[in-house]
């Protein structure tokens, strides 16, 4: 990430209530204060945004109506997450929802999705809500506990774990041999982190809590 | 409900059951009827989602925010404050899962997942094995929730037969053919095992499935095992 987006990120959030809206506006406000912040309340309305301001992070519900005079709809959120995660691959995104299970839909798509995704459910503390933030501005991924059961791991992310914590390559070299670019290592890492329940921790270092884990679960002898 | 010796050559198989037209009329009603009462609790777990979890993030919000900006309130009041706040949200969203169980539009194997981690918390002296598959279901979300109320049903009757129960395996098998649902409870007295067999609770929860499916209820005795079947088809595979 780099420090223009840090200091100022441009941060679109996609709530269809008023009050929602000014909740979250404020809560960012206080992590970002000269953060550029726009809001929309239909998916139109946040087609019409991203296309106008191009923001790094996209906060969004899911239960959102596609038009001013039209009723929410979770299925609504999800078409609008399918087309976004299309139209910007590597866009940032912080699903913020009070029921964010719906997002099992879109398993396949946020497996594949480059940018960060992170879901920050509406019960959560404004602290843990902006470090949410923070980790998708960051390119990470986090979804909930019931998405990443059954420890599916693709080629790819297996891939990754051999070179580098048996061959001992870095993100460029491995990302040679895979004839991949480094960007692309850098999405498996993140999702397959995920996968492993890992995230970012004061004071621990993430590649080493991630080469732990793989051990614990036999991906890695 | 039928000893599964006897009974798990013949139904469902590898065909499609042939359904007496008295009995397709008796399914269909029923199925209305259980369709009608969950969109009806859909509704309500929706306007506890949309509207009542909505407002409280606000309220949640303005006062986080607001002691931000109010160093000298009194962090005690405030902390306290949010903690109702987040019982209050807690509450609420269990009373939202209990009406529309999560995942339930989603898939079957994973909405079976997410209540059994609330079972975990339920019973802890059980341990559950849960022996599901990881892909999205077919089954539709009603069908899913007669399954899932089944299944809930199910684990109710055994606390209140085996109370010694220490453990359960949950498995289940989504096929395009057949489905099942297995639920095998090891270490069962023989003394226990009559009552529970003939327990009007038991006959009940069998029936409904059956009548509610058009599956069947099977059970296999191993010494001192039992395992219990819940069978079903397709909707679209029955025929009259």
């Amino acid at each position: 990430m780099n420090q223009s987006i840090q200091a100022m990120p441009k941060i679109l959030v996609i709530d269809d209530h008023e009050s929602v809206l000014t909740g979250t506006v404020s809560g960012l406000r206080q992590q970002y204060p000269q953060a550029e912040i726009v809001t929309a309340q239909t998916a139109e309305g946040a087609q019409q945004q991203i296309e106008r301001t191009q923001p790094d992070l996209v906060m969004v519900d899911l239960s959102i109506p596609q038009a001013a005079v039209e009723s929410a709809q979770t299925n609504t959120g999800i078409e609008l997450l399918k087309t976004l995660m299309q139209q910007y691959p590597t866009l940032n995104i912080v699903v913020q929802s009070a029921y964010a299970k719906a997002l099992a839909r879109l398993k396949h798509e946020i497996n594949n999705h480059e940018g960060g995704f992170t879901v920050a459910d509406k019960s959560l503390p404004l602290k843990e809500m902006l470090a949410r933030v923070e980790w998708a501005l960051q390119g990470l991924v986090y979804t909930p506990k019931e998405m990443r059961t059954g420890l599916e791991m693709k080629h790819e992310w297996l891939e990754v774990l051999k070179l580098a914590f048996q061959e001992g390559l870095q993100d460029k070299a491995i990302a040679e041999r895979m004839q991949v670019g480094e960007r692309t290592v850098r999405h498996y890492w993140t999702q397959l982190q995920d996968a492993l329940s890992v995230y970012p921790q004061p004071g621990k270092n993430i590649r080493i809590q991630t080469e732990m884990r793989a051990r614990e679960e036999g991906l890695i002898d | 409900m039928k000893e599964l010796n006897t009974a798990l050559n013949c139904l469902p198989g590898d065909t499609p059951v042939q359904v007496p037209a008295s009995q397709l009329e008796i399914y269909e009603t029923m199925r209305w009827w259980h369709q009608r009462q969950a969109l009806q609790l859909n509704a309500q777990a929706t306007e506890i989602r949309d509207g009542l979890l909505q407002e409280l993030f606000a309220l949640r919000r303005g006062l986080e925010v607001w002691a931000e900006g109010n160093h000298n309130a009194s962090s005690h009041h405030h902390h306290d404050w949010l903690q109702k706040i987040e019982r209050l949200h807690q509450d609420l969203e269990r009373i939202s899962n209990h009406l529309s169980p999560p995942y339930l539009e989603e898939s079957l194997p994973l909405a079976i997942q997410y209540a059994a981690e609330s079972w975990r918390t339920h019973y802890p002296q059980l341990e559950f094995v849960l022996d599901s598959p990881v892909q999205r279901s077919s089954e539709s979300p009603a069908r899913s929730r007669i399954i899932l109320t089944t299944l809930h049903e199910f684990l109710q009757i055994i606390r209140l037969n085996f109370p010694e129960v220490d453990s359960l395996r949950i498995s289940l098998s989504l096929q395009e053919i057949e489905s099942r649902l297995a639920i095998e409870i090891p270490d069962v007295s023989q003394s226990t095992l009559a009552s529970f067999l003939a327990s009007d609770h038991l006959k009940y929860l069998s029936q409904a499935f059956e009548l509610l499916t058009l599956g069947k209820c099977l059970h296999q005795q191993r010494e001192l095992e039992i395992t219990w079947y819940f069978l079903w088809q397709e909707e679209g595979l029955r025929q009259q």
